[in-house]
């Protein structure tokens, strides 16, 4: 146990000695940022309360209605196509459960904002580019959540439909889809949550919203318009999140 | 359908209607066309093209900077968790009887971790220039909002009688969080610290896009060169890493909890 312990400690040790050595932090640049970070933080708190209720204000309050619209469009489309995927990568429904399984292991990995980099350069600059981008990359962790409730399913309700002689479509229509429906809205629910805050980052690469408008003023050094943003977008999401907690709090 | 009364009926009708309608407008907002995407799936096929054949010369490069964003994410969260361990319990019911503190620190809390990650990068990349530097400090305050939450939503459902047992020795706050609750929070939090490094990896990957530093930023220099042999390689390298990582860190979570 002794043995054990002192050989995490080294490789502890090691790891971090290999990190910190050789990253190069300039400390004086540092020091030089710490005043300016509170000028831009007073900026953007403080001194944006002018901005409130201006024109810029509503503006900004209706690109964030745009983002809502490509959380929901993007959640719309991966939810539909979650449903393929998830039967296919159920063990109980599919014998290539495993290969679909890494598919759907790799779409949770490509990184939505490179999706929506490519989706920008497919469909043009705009909130289309946006919501496909969320709505392929959601299908990665929507087909998880709907492979799991596929796999929990109760066997007994389809052997009952097997002994009265009900055909595949009966089976699937009456014993499984009122089993998982429950679970797959729910979970499209809970992903359209996260949607919020994905549309609001691929905003930044010109797939629409407010993302966009934030990048923009971001690197115009508008820091009081920043801070307006920034309030819209977290108080946005808090409502999200707190519509969509009951909503799923109901179903379940 | 019979056996549904007038007024569920009525409800799963008004529930879909809305679901629709809501879906109507957001296709209108987000200007959906079929024809756009159909008419751009050959630079979709032209990408999955390039992605089937990898420039693997590229590999050095990318080793570089793949051990760049590892070793931001390892100082990031690190920082992150250095902080938010004595400041998750400033967020709890048990511990902290100041009720001013505990809203504050919660309310603290919950801002940080609805910033996106990407927008606290840029804002340090505007503070403190390009580099590495600006995707650590993202890296750590984005992670210490999601360290505090979890711990402190586990201190508040820590087992009450192994506390009262240290406090009814008579026992001042410093021991009575030495011994009644860091013994029971320990495995989850270092679980909790893991989870966030794997997080992380993914995310520095994010941020190299804004200036911070790491493979985003070689990622993002490809795709404006649409060198998409490259990018295939970069992807491919990255879902290797974050594979091997998240299987690594799982393992050791599974030994500790």
């Amino acid at each position: 146990m002794k043995k054990r312990n002192f050989v995490i400690i080294f490789i502890i040790i090691v790891v971090y000695y290999w990190a910190i050595s050789s990253v190069d932090i300039n400390f004086n640049r540092i020091i030089e940022g710490i005043p300016r970070g509170l000028t831009i933080i007073k900026r953007m708190f403080v001194n944006s309360i002018n901005l409130l209720f201006t024109d810029f204000f509503f503006n900004m309050l209706i690109e964030m209605l745009k983002t809502l619209a490509i959380a929901y469009f993007g959640t719309f489309i991966a939810s539909l196509l979650a449903i393929p995927f998830g039967f296919l990568s159920a063990v109980n429904f599919s014998r290539y459960s495993r290969i679909f399984k890494i598919v759907l292991n790799f779409i949770r990995t490509f990184p939505e904002i490179l999706l929506a980099i490519i989706f920008v350069s497919v469909v043009g600059p705009g909130p289309f580019a946006g919501s496909l981008a969320i709505g392929i990359h959601s299908i990665g962790m929507l087909g998880k959540l709907y492979t799991e409730a596929i796999e929990n399913i109760d066997k007994g309700v389809i052997e009952a439909l097997d002994s009265v002689g009900a055909n595949f479509w009966q089976k699937f229509f009456l014993g499984i889809i009122p089993q998982v429906f429950v679970y797959f809205s729910s979970y499209s629910i809970y992903r359209f949550e996260l949607a919020v805050r994905s549309a609001t980052i691929v905003g930044m690469v010109g797939a629409g919203g407010i993302g966009t408008q934030l990048i923009l003023k971001v690197q115009n050094r508008s820091w009081e318009q920043v801070g307006i943003i920034i309030i819209i977008v977290i108080i946005t999401i808090a409502i999200v999140d707190y519509i969509s907690y009951q909503i799923r709090k109901r179903l379940v | 359908m019979s056996v549904l009364t007038f007024r569920t009926k009525l409800k799963i009708f008004i529930i879909s209607f809305l679901f629709f309608l809501l879906l109507i407008i957001s296709a209108i907002v987000v200007e959906f066309n079929l024809f756009d995407l159909i008419f751009g799936l050959n630079r979709i096929f032209d990408f999955l093209y390039a992605l089937m054949r990898p420039n693997y010369s590229y590999f050095p490069v990318i080793f570089q900077k793949l051990m760049e964003t590892i070793k931001i994410s390892i100082i990031g969260t690190t920082i992150a968790v250095i902080f938010a361990f004595p400041f998750s319990f400033l967020a709890t019911h048990i511990v902290m009887k100041n009720k001013i503190i505990y809203y504050f620190s919660r309310i603290f809390m919950n801002f940080i971790r609805t910033i996106p990650d990407i927008v606290l990068a840029s804002i340090f990349v505007a503070i403190f220039g390009i580099g590495v530097l600006p995707g650590i400090l993202a890296i750590s305050l984005f992670s210490f909002g999601i360290i505090t939450k979890l711990l402190s939503e586990d201190i508040d459902a820590i087992d009450r009688n192994q506390l009262e047992g240290v406090i009814s020795t008579g026992s001042n706050t410093i021991q009575m969080i030495y011994f009644g609750i860091i013994p029971q929070i320990l495995p989850n939090f270092i679980s909790y610290s893991l989870y966030t490094f794997e997080v992380n990896v993914r995310v520095s990957v994010v941020l190299g896009l804004v200036g911070a530093g790491g493979i985003g930023q070689i990622l993002i220099e490809n795709i404006r060169l649409m060198n998409y042999d490259n990018v295939s390689m970069i992807v491919f390298i990255t879902f290797l890493a974050v594979l091997v990582i998240d299987y690594v860190s799982e393992k050791i979570r599974e030994k500790i909890l």
